[in-house]
């Protein structure tokens, strides 16, 4: 079971622009592979910050629309981190949660059992998961686009002495960069 | 035909230094035993930087005492240091300090490499002068396995999915090298690729 940090990212390293929109991203040619659909098949668990969330409650229009959730993501259980109430995406498995990604963690791995987690965003979700060792990896699929600005994908200083590079692949106009994290020394 | 290059090391998040200007995270990175720089500047036949990054290449390779050391490094392909301050040169070292317009300079530049291709060498900022010109062909990026979180960014403009083509990927030690046709280069590729679709019908 690992605990995976998959999101696509621009060159200059952003995973929304400055208004949130993720538009840059759909331009981009896939080459007729899809690795998500490959990656999630081993998702036991996943989670997402507010801003992810309502990302999809806007775009996707998931609340009239449950399908856009459900047909991607069945019945995997999602833990929502935030401090508002959120609304809810009917049939969706979802806890609500805030704090301490720890205790969270740990109900999810219960959940995945030998699956993974995904962790899908934002970059500072991930970071606090990482913050504790318990990202495992990143999967980036850095699109042809540069930002100049935007939500960084994982606002942290993390050294080569953390992170190691497993795999670098071409799929359609995405690079995918694999990296293995280790847990920061005491 | 000659290109306009910018090749340069980056942070997984597109930062080509630190906030200290340090390059401290980039020199602990395994680099393999191949020698991809080497072999990319035996195509420059003129290079550009600025001047932060002249000064940090001053300071890192102790240049002004160790002026032989460029040589080393550079031969005796000019180079173009942008800069609006007085710098110290480096003793028998060709180089031009200049500033203002990139389009003149570029001129200057591509007529002194003689058929070779030009190298930008950074930073972002003036790099950014020549992509808004649309002087750039081809950005070559050896990511190093490090998020900097802030830092000095590799570019600072949007550019756009249609200006912008994957052209390679590659593992060289723990980097990984990515090269982007830009610009015409990119929509030329584009139209290309299209067109090769369009005729072969097994590829519709």
């Amino acid at each position: 079971m690992k605990t995976q940090y998959y999101t696509a990212t621009t060159i200059d390293g952003f995973i929304a622009d400055e208004h949130n929109s993720l538009d840059w991203l759909f331009e981009v040619d896939q080459g007729g592979v899809d690795p998500f659909s490959g990656f999630f098949s081993g998702v036991g668990a996943m989670a997402m910050g507010s801003t992810t969330y309502e990302w999809i409650l806007g775009h996707e229009k998931a609340l009239d629309h449950p399908e856009a959730w459900l047909e991607p993501y069945g019945d995997t259980p999602a833990w929502i981190f935030t401090h508002r109430d959120l609304p809810v995406i009917p049939g969706a498995n979802l806890h609500f949660v805030r704090g301490d990604v720890a205790p969270v963690h740990r109900e999810m791995a219960e959940a995945a059992g030998e699956r993974n987690i995904w962790i899908i965003g934002g970059g500072d979700l991930a970071g606090q998961f990482a913050d504790q060792g318990l990202l495992d990896e990143l999967i980036l699929g850095v699109t042809p686009v540069t930002l100049g600005g935007g939500s960084p994908v994982l606002p942290r200083r993390l050294t080569s002495a953390r992170l190691t590079l497993t795999d670098a692949r071409p799929l359609g106009q995405f690079a995918y960069l694999t990296y293995s994290l280790k847990a920061p020394s005491p | 035909m000659a290109k306009t290059q910018y090749y340069t090391a980056t942070s997984i998040d597109g930062f080509t230094a630190d906030t200290r200007n340090s390059l401290d995270w980039l020199f602990e990175v395994d680099e393999g035993t191949e020698n991809p720089f080497g072999e990319f500047f035996e195509g420059v036949g003129a290079f550009a930087m600025g001047a932060r990054t002249y000064e940090w290449v001053l300071e890192n390779d102790n240049l002004l005492e160790e002026p032989q050391n460029w040589h080393d490094m550079y031969g005796d392909v000019p180079c173009w240091v942008f800069t609006h301050r007085d710098l110290p040169p480096v003793e028998d070292a060709n180089i031009f300090m200049i500033s203002g317009d990139v389009r003149r300079v570029h001129e200057a530049m591509l007529v002194a490499a003689q058929g070779k291709n030009v190298w930008l060498a950074g930073g972002g900022d003036l790099v950014s002068q020549f992509v808004a010109e649309g002087l750039l062909d081809e950005i070559i990026l050896g990511i190093a396995p490090v998020i900097l979180g802030e830092g000095i960014p590799l570019l600072r403009r949007r550019v756009p999915v249609d200006d912008l083509i994957l052209t390679g990927v590659h593992e060289v030690g723990q980097f990984a090298y990515l090269t982007y046709a830009v610009g015409d280069v990119a929509r030329l590729g584009r139209h290309l690729a299209a067109e090769v679709v369009t005729r072969i019908p097994s590829l519709r």
